[in-house]
């Protein structure tokens, strides 16, 4: 027959516990709320400084189409190879990688470790942006210099920036 | 510090003229000019008087006499901030600067004048230095917004961007080619070196190919790379107070490092490796390492206002010297001779001579340009012509 104050003993380790516990589930909560509001405003970030990018791209293709002296020849490759980079960007499934590596040796969502891919490839997109509008010589008008607003340069002009409207499909 | 100074470092001359610090001295490649940068915003161009011999004229000793040098030309009126630093490209004909003003200006000789031929824009803040490719078909700049750039240089002063590359977490404070050509090294606030090649398959792209860092690398900002005229070796001064000599070897991409030291990057995969960690000597943030032309020295300046000259010692030598410094791993490296207050604050670039290997040229934050000349013990080599402009 056990002793029936034995559950006295250990009280306060219960009562730990418990508090543990339900400290764990609002934390959970909590943190998937805020997760989900950084995700949306870091993924709106990425997004808008792609968005540019492509449509940088975009506005070049039309104006060689309108003029096709209009750029310097030897801007070609860059823009080229800037298309390659946007095509290959992840956007719609930036998680692919990270999924395709959890399939096949499965962790804890904590234990992933952050994708350092997805970072190196904006950096990328970013440089190679540059490339191109330093070989056109417009890098003042891009307002590519210090001092200029936005995920890593401003849209011409510094006025507020709009979202690339419509498919940035390639 | 060595218990016996084999050599002493003799002050030659002081050249006064730059209203501000000093940021960097460059010899032009064969050796009849001096170049000097200036937070003033001119380059000021350094050379023996009319009438006088110039430098290291043919036939001249180890040691020879220098001729008081007089101010030849002042370049100015192209940048708007401190010209941080000047680099000659390898056949003499252009000069390049790289200002805090976000561009980078390359000057030729024109008639006797020289004329600003083109300006590369791209960089969004501060160019801390830009170098010259050992064919001078390219140049490489980097700067405080973390990049390195590659320029192309094509015929008739025309400069085309090549390639962006990101990768630095920090200022970056200083490119520098291998002698061979294909490969490119810059330092960073990050405390990390990395070496730049062109990516496997050709197409015109550069990949950071190692990055030197962690245990055997600094700890600190790294202010300055350089490779030995050999090839074979690199040294880089640190925030750290340590010079470190990075072995440079090659390997295939199957094979680690397998592949000994030598002249061309080529195609082979650098995996360069820490030969010395020099450190003890100085007490300061190590600002700018060159070494001599024959290979025998390496030179550095310090936020200490000291200048200290290293040598490869045989291990006897080492021994006898107390050993390369406090960390014990000097491997071999012990210091000559040090010129304490060399200047009068801050020591920024260091550069030997490209020809005669005991000439030497500093510049500081006093605004001074200094030529000293490593004597050997006892004084002996070549006449001892001093001729210090005080």
């Amino acid at each position: 027959m056990g002793d029936p104050f034995e559950s006295v003993l250990d009280l306060e380790e219960q009562h730990i516990e418990e508090g543990f516990e339900a400290g764990r589930r609002d934390g959970l909560a909590a943190g998937l709320q805020e997760g989900r509001e950084l995700g949306l405003q870091k993924g709106f970030e990425i997004g808008l400084e792609v968005g540019h990018y492509a449509g940088c791209v975009r506005a070049w293709r039309a104006l060689q189409r309108l003029d096709p002296s209009a750029l310097p020849a030897r801007a070609e490759r860059g823009i080229a190879a800037l298309e390659g980079l946007l095509a290959a960007y992840p956007l719609y499934d930036p998680q692919a990688r990270a999924h395709a590596a959890c399939r096949t040796r499965p962790q804890p969502l904590r234990a992933w470790p952050p994708d350092q891919s997805l970072q190196d490839a904006l950096e990328a997109l970013r440089a190679r942006c540059k490339a191109v509008v330093a070989t056109m010589g417009a890098t003042a008008a891009f307002g590519l210099a210090e001092g200029a607003s936005g995920a890593g340069g401003a849209a011409g002009g510094g006025q507020g920036r709009q979202p690339v409207g419509g498919s940035l499909a390639f | 510090m060595s218990l016996e100074s084999f050599e002493s470092l003799e002050l030659l001359q002081t050249l006064e003229g730059h209203d501000e610090r000093v940021w960097c001295v460059a010899w032009s490649p064969d050796g009849s000019t001096l170049a000097s940068c200036s937070a003033d915003k001119t380059v000021r161009l350094w050379a023996p008087g009319p009438g006088a011999p110039p430098l290291a004229a043919a036939g001249a000793g180890a040691a020879a006499a220098v001729a008081p040098l007089v101010c030849s030309a002042v370049l100015e009126d192209s940048h708007t901030k401190t010209i941080r630093c000047a680099a000659w490209s390898n056949d003499g004909r252009h000069l390049a600067t790289a200002g805090f003003d976000g561009l980078t200006a390359v000057w030729e000789r024109q008639g006797g004048v020289w004329e600003s031929v083109a300006t590369l824009e791209g960089h969004e803040s501060e160019v801390k230095c830009v170098a010259w490719s050992p064919n001078d078909g390219a140049l490489a700049t980097c700067g405080r917004d973390k990049s390195v750039w590659l320029w192309e240089h094509l015929p008739g002063n025309d400069f085309e961007c090549l390639d962006v590359k990101p990768g630095h977490g920090g200022d970056v404070k200083a490119v520098a080619w291998h002698p061979g050509g294909e490969l490119l090294a810059s330092c960073s606030y990050d405390d990390s070196i990395k070496i730049w090649a062109p990516e496997p398959g050709g197409g015109g792209e550069w990949e950071c190919a190692q990055t030197l860092a962690g245990p055997s690398g600094h700890s600190s900002t790294v202010w300055s790379v350089a490779f030995s005229p050999d090839g074979r070796q690199m040294a880089s001064a640190g925030d750290d107070k340590t010079l470190r000599v990075w072995e440079c070897r090659f390997g295939n991409s199957s094979d680690d490092g397998g592949g000994g030291g030598g002249g061309g990057g080529g195609s082979r995969r650098p995996s360069f490796r820490l030969a010395a960690a020099i450190g003890g000597y100085h007490s300061r943030s190590i600002f700018s390492c060159s070494w001599s032309a024959d290979g025998r020295w390496l030179a550095s300046g310090d936020g200490a206002n000291c200048i200290r000259v290293f040598t490869r010692g045989d291990e006897a030598a080492a021994a006898a010297a107390g050993g390369g410094g406090a960390d014990g791993g000097g491997c071999g490296w012990v210091q000559a001779c040090a010129a304490e207050a060399a200047h009068e604050s801050d020591v920024n670039s260091v550069a030997w001579h490209p020809s005669d290997a005991t000439l030497l040229a500093s510049g500081g934050d006093d605004g001074r340009v200094r030529l000293w000349r490593l004597r050997a013990a006892g004084g002996g080599g070549g006449g001892r012509a001093v001729m210090a402009e005080d």
